[in-house]
């Protein structure tokens, strides 16, 4: 047999019992032949346009799963930045534009539509203040559009005004969708160093210098990590990162043979993997879990950050030595209300938002599905998310928030929004303000190790 | 043991070249698997049609039988199997090729993991390639 035993039962007991599958097989569609002033045929165009790429999708993604015994988790759409194809639109426009995707994407049958977005880092073309404008009435009235905003990179700096409109809008866009928990701030995404290829909701969007078509695959795994780390207690951290880095390569191989195959299917290119290990509200599916694995009670207590820091570059070895086409975040997610682990340990009041701030400097992506109360100020939104944002602009990595006022609620008190969202709950936010800084608005310089040429 | 196995299978065709009529019917064959490797990167269809099957449980008689002759039901040749018992606990690995098989692979699938149900084990049906992609570089 070409297979030995332990091989074969290692695999089967990945797939059957540990939660191993493809987290998202995403197609990027380019959509800047779309551009135009007239919002009723940009909105035709789109509509044709993904519907000629992806109205198989899905049908050929159930086609590789079927041939190959593998769950294919999420099976998603990205598209060019809508502020850019989009720049000609007014604010009707955008919200119209909006509406067209959330249609398309119900047709095609996918859950979630990403690239709603805009690339404001250095400034706003006309398009992208069009955009703001019905950013919060777009997200409010559709479903499975998201949205995501480049605030900043590490070669343009911050834009502070960017992140001040958000913090009010985030505000807003919780009111809109009260009657759901706020549930419309769980579509948008504010980023550093946005990745052009990233597979995952809320950030996905297909880059400007993307191909005209490409699938792009996010692989699965902390069910699996953890697993191989159960029975290591007691080995050195050393081994314990080449346990991760074994595992890691093998769950990032089947990622790529399943996101070839779909893209051969679909007769389109082959993106990039995002070896990115991403957890679930499934109990054991848990980044958490793995880090109280390694040796920390509860996650958030000293050590955390060390072990968080270990597991990611882990992973990342691992999935570089499986593939040459690794892409997206690629690294370790941390978002609280999806990790069964990460709620625990902001219930026994373990993991801070302080300290989840820290954990980001080490992993991908940011303060991902963090709740915090209602009643926070907007100009502490924006401050929560300046200093997430300045971690990957000087640290020259992607970092993201996507944080979740929760209206009438306090800290403590929490939402429970179901399948992939998960339940957030509140987390305590520091009460002292920062209005003054984030009233001055303009642009913070870009780094001096920005100037590398 | 790849290696092993394609050493065994070139040996084999030499001996089979050395025979008119055997060396006729080898490269056919050859030609029809090439032709089908080459269709795939067009269609994302697997390569090979070969599946390995695990059926895990508890011991008990009757198992073997059932399990091959669920595959019998649906048309695919067994190429390898191998069984082992850890105390009473029983696994069973199969190769399989399912290029002759009468249904899909989904089908076959839906057949094995029925009669395991009836047979008490779990039986788990998965392409070779999950494993050439998992377990080889």
């Amino acid at each position: 047999m070409s297979w030995s035993r332990d091989e074969i039962l290692e695999t089967v007991r990945m797939l059957e019992t540990e939660h191993l599958d493809i987290r998202t097989v995403t197609l990027g569609i380019s959509l800047l032949d779309c551009a135009g002033g007239d919002a009723g045929r940009v909105c035709h165009r789109v509509a044709e346009k993904i519907s000629s790429y992806a109205a198989n999708f899905v049908h050929q993604a159930r086609r590789v799963e079927a041939d190959y015994g593998i769950p294919i988790a999420n099976k998603r759409i990205s598209i060019t930045p809508a502020a850019i194809f989009g720049a000609g639109l007014d604010a009707d426009g955008f919200v119209r534009l909006a509406e067209t995707l959330d249609r398309v994407a119900e047709e095609i049958g996918v859950d979630y539509l990403g690239g709603f977005s805009a690339l404001v880092h250095k400034g706003f073309s006309r398009g992208d203040l069009a955009y703001f404008e019905a950013l919060a009435e777009a997200l409010a009235t559709t479903k499975r559009v998201c949205a995501s905003v480049n605030v900043a990179t590490t070669t343009a700096g911050i834009n502070m005004d960017a992140i001040a409109r958000l913090g009010t809008l985030i505000k807003d866009l919780a009111e809109r969708t009260r009657g759901e928990g706020g549930i419309g701030c769980a579509k948008l995404v504010v980023f550093a160093n946005a990745p052009d290829d990233n597979p995952f909701v809320a950030g996905t969007f297909h880059g400007v210098g993307e191909a005209e078509c490409a699938v792009n695959v996010g692989v699965s795994g902390p069910g699996v990590v953890r697993a191989a780390l159960t029975p290591c207690a007691g080995i050195d951290l050393g081994s314990l990162a080449e346990v991760v880095k074994r595992t890691a390569f093998k769950i990032t191989r089947l990622g790529e043979m399943i996101g070839r195959r779909v893209a051969e299917r679909l007769g389109v290119d082959f993106g990039i993997v995002d070896v990115s290990l991403a957890p679930t509200p499934a109990a054991g599916d848990s980044v958490a879990d793995i880090l109280e694995l390694i040796g920390i009670e509860r996650t958030g207590a000293p050590g955390t950050t060390a072990a968080l820091a270990l597991l990611t570059d882990a992973v990342k070895k691992g999935g570089a030595m499986a593939t040459s086409a690794t892409g997206g975040l690629s690294g370790a997610f941390i978002p609280v209300s999806e990790d069964q682990g990460m709620i625990r340990a902001v219930r026994e009041g373990a993991l801070s938002l302080e300290k989840l701030e820290a954990m980001s400097a080490v992993c991908s992506v940011g303060l991902d599905m963090v709740a915090v109360p209602g009643d926070t100020p907007a100009s502490t939104i924006s401050g929560i998310i300046a200093d997430e944002i300045a971690i990957g602009v000087i640290n020259f990595k992607t970092t993201a928030v996507r944080i979740l006022p929760l209206p009438g609620m306090k800290a403590g008190e929490s939402v429970d929004y179901g399948g992939l969202l998960g339940e957030a709950p509140a987390m305590p936010v520091n009460p002292f303000r920062c209005d003054e800084f984030v009233a001055r608005g303009g642009r913070i310089p870009p780094p001096i190790r920005s100037m590398k040429n | 043991m790849e290696l092993e196995r394609d050493d065994v299978r070139a040996i084999v065709e030499d001996v089979l070249d050395s025979y008119q009529t055997g060396g006729c019917v080898q490269r056919h064959e050859r030609a029809e698997v090439t032709e089908t490797e080459a269709a795939a990167p067009r269609t994302g269809a697997p390569v090979s049609h070969r599946v390995i099957i695990t059926a895990l449980g508890r011991n008990a008689p009757g198992i073997a039988s059932g399990v091959t002759g669920a595959l019998a039901d649906v048309g695919a040749d067994i190429l390898d199997m191998s069984q082992t018992l850890l105390g009473d606990f029983f696994t069973m690995i199969i190769v399989a090729d399912l290029s002759t098989a009468t249904i899909d692979f989904g089908m076959v699938q839906e057949h094995l993991a029925d009669r395991g149900v009836e047979l008490g084990v779990r039986i788990v049906a998965q392409h070779e390639d999950v494993f050439r992609y998992m377990h080889r570089i």
